[in-house]
């Protein structure tokens, strides 16, 4: 265990490493980073004093090691345009982020897995067909199109729901469901696979054989082990939760961190889109970590593997 | 006791002979299609025509503005006009002109970007695999990690610092889907590494890069293809996805994804300015995956986990 538990640790550190090399790269890639970092107004002692504070007249390596030190210590740098300091800007915007995205993973859970439950035991007929037709729509239509279509249908035309802002609950449904809709596809598209593969397991043979009642067989022997497997796509599937809330978010003019991201990239606010990246790469990283320490607890077979 | 009398083994069909070239591509021939797919190929076919021949299908320049004739509906409803089969947009551009361009520039850049794509991956996949040892544990590692960073992120740093030129989002777009093909080429590579033939060619002085590119390469052709065909949306979708966020592809020129984004602002009054890009993203997206999931069956290739 301790074994698995390290170099799944060793893996995270270098998920982050790499996350910041390309940071670092990108921005001494286009020239100096007090041109990008800092407002172009400074004046050239100001300037002076940040060269030498990031070890500018060092080798590379050494100034990398600078970077590092100085995230390190919380000094993520000062938004260019909003003029104070990244984590002020984040911190402010970071509720209804987690809180729009929350909405989404209980919907996604709650409607994907008895989707796709409903899939594979009804495989063949017109309920699992339906069912699989929508989750493959879920899978081709990207979050932006599917939010113009909800805000079109019931924000416009039914006149039934809010689509801009977070004022009300109700400003929470129509986004929640876009972020939502590809999430219930891949879970119901993964569980009726699993339970697929379950469902041919030698215990399930033998339960049937010792003449368990349906049901019970599908509750205890086959939803309970297709469960499992499923932890790791959740974990997978964080990473799409975040690219598409920073769509979704920015099409509903959700008050999150969305549109401080997209923003900073039009506006070239390095600071604030370095901060974003970084943190948001944490949060993946630390959630596969979990979901895969959580894993090899509930399944000590992956240990060996790994 | 015989397998044909035990009904548990007879119901178990019996696996298939490893298919000869020649039957792989009788599998593949039109013919042999669902209908379903045979519709698919053709539309897929008319939107490589629609990108390739842009120019000359085009009624209208899809730059020029006409501020008096600007948010004409469709033809088809009250007030639409025969010239402008889908309306026009808040600046009188006509919007059959602008999907057709749009089509041109996405599903280009889609394209060069899958090639980039692949090409990073594949070259990294043959090296992993036909090396061994520390090379491919270190490339491994590189696409686990990259697995687990959210791409899009990546595509935003690149496009902060280097621009929104289209050779940069090519390489960002291609970037972001690199570690499939390194996968997928690798686990080929290392079934087809004990194969005799590759040993002969070695016997014989072949020097790796030759392997690669004479034998095993066009070994892993299928999976490959597969691959391809199944990443085409989602690379697709990561362009749209930016140009309509406003960081892709910039004004004037038309992308599929910038024309739904402008068409955000009119969706009350006009809502075709936007529905009708997004209607053919949805269509080239929905073919591909289709062709993409048929492929899969038919070469009988394991591309997902």
């Amino acid at each position: 265990m301790l074994h698995f538990l390290l170099w799944r640790l060793g893996r995270a550190a270098l998920t982050i490493a790499l996350v910041l090399v390309i940071c670092f790269v990108a921005v001494r890639g286009t020239g100096s980073p007090v041109d990008i970092l800092y407002p172009e107004d400074g004046t050239p002692e100001q300037r002076a004093e940040l060269e030498k504070q990031w070890g500018l007249d060092r080798s590379l390596p050494e100034q990398f090691a600078v970077y590092v030190a100085n995230l390190a210590r919380g000094e993520f740098g000062v938004s260019i345009i909003e003029r104070r300091p990244v984590i002020d800007v984040y911190a402010e915007k970071l509720a209804p982020t987690l809180q729009l995205a929350g909405c989404a993973l209980v919907i996604g859970i709650a409607v994907g897995i008895p989707l796709g439950v409903l899939a594979a035991l009804r495989r063949g007929r017109a309920t699992a067909r339906l069912a699989m037709a929508l989750a493959f729509t879920g899978y081709a239509v990207p979050h932006f199109i599917i939010a113009i279509v909800l805000i079109l249908v019931f924000g416009y035309h039914l006149n039934w729901l809010p689509s801009t802002g977070a004022a009300t609950p109700a400003h929470y449904i129509l986004p929640a469901i876009t972020l939502a809709l590809p999430l219930i596809a891949a879970i119901a598209r993964y569980m009726r696979s699993t339970m697929l593969d379950v469902m041919s397991q030698d215990y399930v043979r033998t339960a049937r054989a010792k003449g368990v009642r349906e049901p019970r067989i599908v509750a205890l022997h086959v939803i309970r082990n297709a469960l499992l497997p499923l932890i790791t796509v959740l974990g997978l599937e964080v990473a799409g939760l975040i690219n598409g809330s920073l769509i979704v978010e920015t099409v509903f003019s959700w008050p999150g961190l969305g549109k401080v991201l997209t923003g900073s990239v039009s506006r070239r606010d390095f600071p604030v889109l370095q901060f974003g990246v970084i943190a948001y790469s944490a949060v993946v990283v630390f959630i596969n970590l979990l979901v895969d320490v959580l894993y090899s607890v509930a399944d000590p077979r992956v240990r060996v593997e790994a | 006791m015989t397998t044909a009398a035990d009904p548990t083994v007879s119901r178990i069909p019996a696996p298939a002979p490893a298919a000869p070239e020649f039957a792989l591509r009788r599998r593949l021939a039109f013919r042999r299609m669902p209908i379903s797919i045979k519709i698919c190929s053709l539309l897929a076919l008319a939107f490589v025509f629609t990108a390739l021949f842009a120019p000359w299908l085009t009624p209208h320049d899809p730059d020029a503005t006409q501020i008096l004739a600007k948010l004409k509906p469709p033809a088809w409803m009250e007030g639409g006009e025969a010239a402008h089969l889908f309306g026009t947009d808040q600046l009188g551009r006509d919007l059959l002109s602008r999907c057709i361009y749009g089509v041109r520039v996405s599903v280009g850049l889609a394209l060069f970007g899958l090639i980039v794509g692949c090409l990073i991956g594949t070259t990294l996949g043959v090296v992993s695999g036909l090396l061994g040892g520390h090379v491919d544990r270190a490339i491994m590692m590189l696409v686990d990690v990259f697995i687990s960073v959210p791409n899009l992120l990546i595509v935003l740093v690149g496009i902060a610092a280097f621009g929104t030129d289209i050779v940069v989002l090519v390489v960002l777009i291609g970037l972001a889907r690199w570690e499939s093909y390194a996968r997928i080429v690798r686990g080929q590579v290392l079934q087809v590494r004990e194969m005799p033939f590759i040993e002969a060619s070695r016997a014989l002085g072949g020097s790796h890069a030759w392997i690669a590119m004479r034998h095993v390469l066009p070994n892993i052709a299928g999976p490959l293809i597969v691959l391809l065909t199944l990443n085409f949306p989602s690379i697709l979708l990561l362009e749209s996805s930016l140009s309509f966020l406003g960081i892709g592809v910039q004004p004037p020129t038309a992308s599929l994804g910038s024309m739904v984004g402008d068409g955000r602002d009119h969706l009350i009054f006009a809502w075709w300015v936007a529905v009708a890009p997004a209607l053919v993203i949805v269509a080239i997206t929905f073919i591909v995956q289709m062709l993409g999931d048929w492929l899969r069956d038919v070469l009988d290739v394991r591309v997902d986990d």
